[in-house]
């Protein structure tokens, strides 16, 4: 106790039996609030970019993470009933792509675009997504070549598209310059025409992004070692005669 | 027992009560909020020019966004620089020294911080009348006044505590602040994009959950759509003002607390 602060004593009883009772009536009021009521909730009709600038007031690069964990939300959780497959998807590439021009440095837009929004079991929304990502690519094909090179292994594997798959390679191939660039990356039209399996390519992509410490972040490599876990898992159960299923 | 019950405790906190009021007028606060008045039609008027549609129902709602912000910075500044000049004038030893209880000054300067942020409400909420209908405006005067006095309330809980404007400021923009957007940081933290076995996840989720459960109910008070749409169900609005009323006691009890165990 310091010499500011008078014993407990000092206080009288009323108060403390009024804070007392106050504090347990918050608590529990708060505690008995019922799960959030669900509800389908569409995205709404993406912001310009200019009043996604105007409103990040000089931070964008805060705003633009911020504005990504907004989109992430926007899924079967919460107060939310409407999962991600199911959402507008023009809507959705209007987010990122806002996102993406308020803070072209953050690989955070495509990186959601070709991993979660782009894997989808709809292929009409998946080549939408792949647009979005060729598209982002072109921009800046330096930084933004690993999303472009899981697009071109969704064309192939998931929609069986290779000539959209070869394009995005030789795409990887032709438009990056930068001396980090792995020699994979810029091969990839290689191991596209190999006859090898979704896994074996997934693979070694990340094989390859870790090797060359182009996964950095601890969440992002946790989340990519997680997806190749469940393909393995995927692939495993497919591999087992019927009966030992 | 209930030392305010008593004939001369009530007499002197309303005198206290009625003391803030007439030092929120010599103060120039009613020039304040005039100036916040002529800005705020200003730009709402400026905006709805430049709307396509929904001009009105545009002026309305950015009206009532700025008033409600306005209304809290203007009575929380108040209450933390008022409480401060008078603890530096050595105002609030004087008072004591007097045959006022601790309670009696405490909760006298509270309902005359009160009672000015109703007072403000009131003005604020009036002109909302040339944008909305009467009972949506009343449902959001009720709501505003009461969450101005809950916001008086916290700040005086941190100026008593904190004894210094801009730590007491700070904390009470804080609280405000998280209040507003704890709901929506909540179901943020639920997204199951992330991995479902991250503990630090977990613990951050957990550790919301629980610094949620002594936040002011702020997300859903005072909303710009009653104005816009339409005014709350009779349940809504009790839930709402049950909650602000709740946390306004939880404070104020704390405030006492803390105050009875200060050495003045």
């Amino acid at each position: 106790m310091s010499r500011d602060q008078r014993p407990i004593g000092a206080v009288p009883r009323w108060i403390v039996a009024f804070l007392a009772l106050a504090l347990a009536l918050q608590i529990g009021l708060s505690a008995s609030k019922g799960p959030m009521s669900t509800e389908a909730e569409d995205l709404p009709i993406p912001p310009r970019v200019a009043a996604l600038r105007l409103a990040a007031m000089g931070e964008p690069a805060a705003l633009a993470r911020v504005a990504m964990l907004y989109i992430q939300s926007f899924d079967l959780h919460g107060a939310n009933a409407l999962p991600y497959r199911r959402l507008d998807y023009d809507r959705l590439i209007g987010w990122l792509g806002a996102i993406q021009a308020l803070d072209p440095l953050s690989k955070y837009p495509l990186f959601a675009a070709s991993r979660i929004y782009a894997e989808v079991r709809d292929p009409g929304r998946q080549r939408r997504m792949l647009e979005f990502i060729y598209k982002s690519f072109l921009e800046d094909p330096n930084r933004r070549w690993p999303a472009l090179a899981h697009a071109a292994l969704i064309a192939k594997h998931r929609l069986k598209d290779l000539p959209l798959s070869l394009s995005y390679a030789r795409a990887i191939d032709r438009l990056t310059t930068a001396s980090d660039v792995p020699i994979w990356a810029k091969q990839m039209e290689v191991f596209i025409l190999e006859d090898m399996n979704e896994l074996d390519a997934a693979r070694i992509m990340l094989g390859g992004l870790l090797a060359k410490g182009q996964v950095r972040d601890e969440g992002e490599r946790r989340y990519l070692e997680q997806r190749l876990k469940s393909m393995e898992e995927r692939a495993r159960s497919q591999s087992l005669p019927k009966s030992a299923r | 027992m209930l030392a305010l019950a008593a004939p001369n405790a009530t007499r002197a906190a309303l005198t206290l009560a009625r003391f803030v009021l007439l030092e929120a007028r010599r103060t120039r606060l009613p020039l304040l909020i005039l100036c916040a008045l002529a800005a705020g039609i200003g730009l709402a008027g400026f905006l709805s020019q430049l709307a396509l549609t929904e001009s009105a129902s545009l002026q309305a709602g950015v009206l009532a966004a700025f008033f409600r912000a306005t209304g809290v910075f203007i009575c929380a500044a108040f209450v933390v620089t008022s409480m401060v000049r008078e603890s530096n004038d050595k105002g609030t030893e004087l008072l004591l020294s007097l045959p006022i209880s601790r309670a009696a000054y405490y909760v006298g300067k509270l309902v005359g911080f009160g009672a000015c942020g109703a007072l403000v409400a009131g003005i604020f909420s009036l002109v909302m009348l040339i944008w909305s209908p009467p009972l949506a405006v009343l449902a959001w005067f009720v709501s505003l006044s009461l969450e101005i006095w809950l916001v008086a309330a916290v700040s005086l809980f941190f100026v008593v505590t904190l004894g210094d404007v801009v730590p007491a400021l700070a904390a009470c923009a804080g609280v405000y602040l998280l209040g507003r957007t704890v709901a929506a940081i909540q179901s943020i933290s639920a997204s199951p994009l992330a991995a479902d076995d991250d503990v630090m996840q977990k613990i951050a989720g957990w550790a919301i959950d629980a610094v949620a459960l002594v936040l002011p109910p702020l997300d859903k008070a005072t909303q710009t759509g009653w104005l816009v749409y339409a005014p709350p169900s009779a349940q809504e609005f009790a839930i709402v003002a049950f909650g602000l009323i709740l946390y306004g006691a939880l404070v104020t009890a704390a405030g006492l607390f803390d105050f009875h165990r200060r050495n003045l």
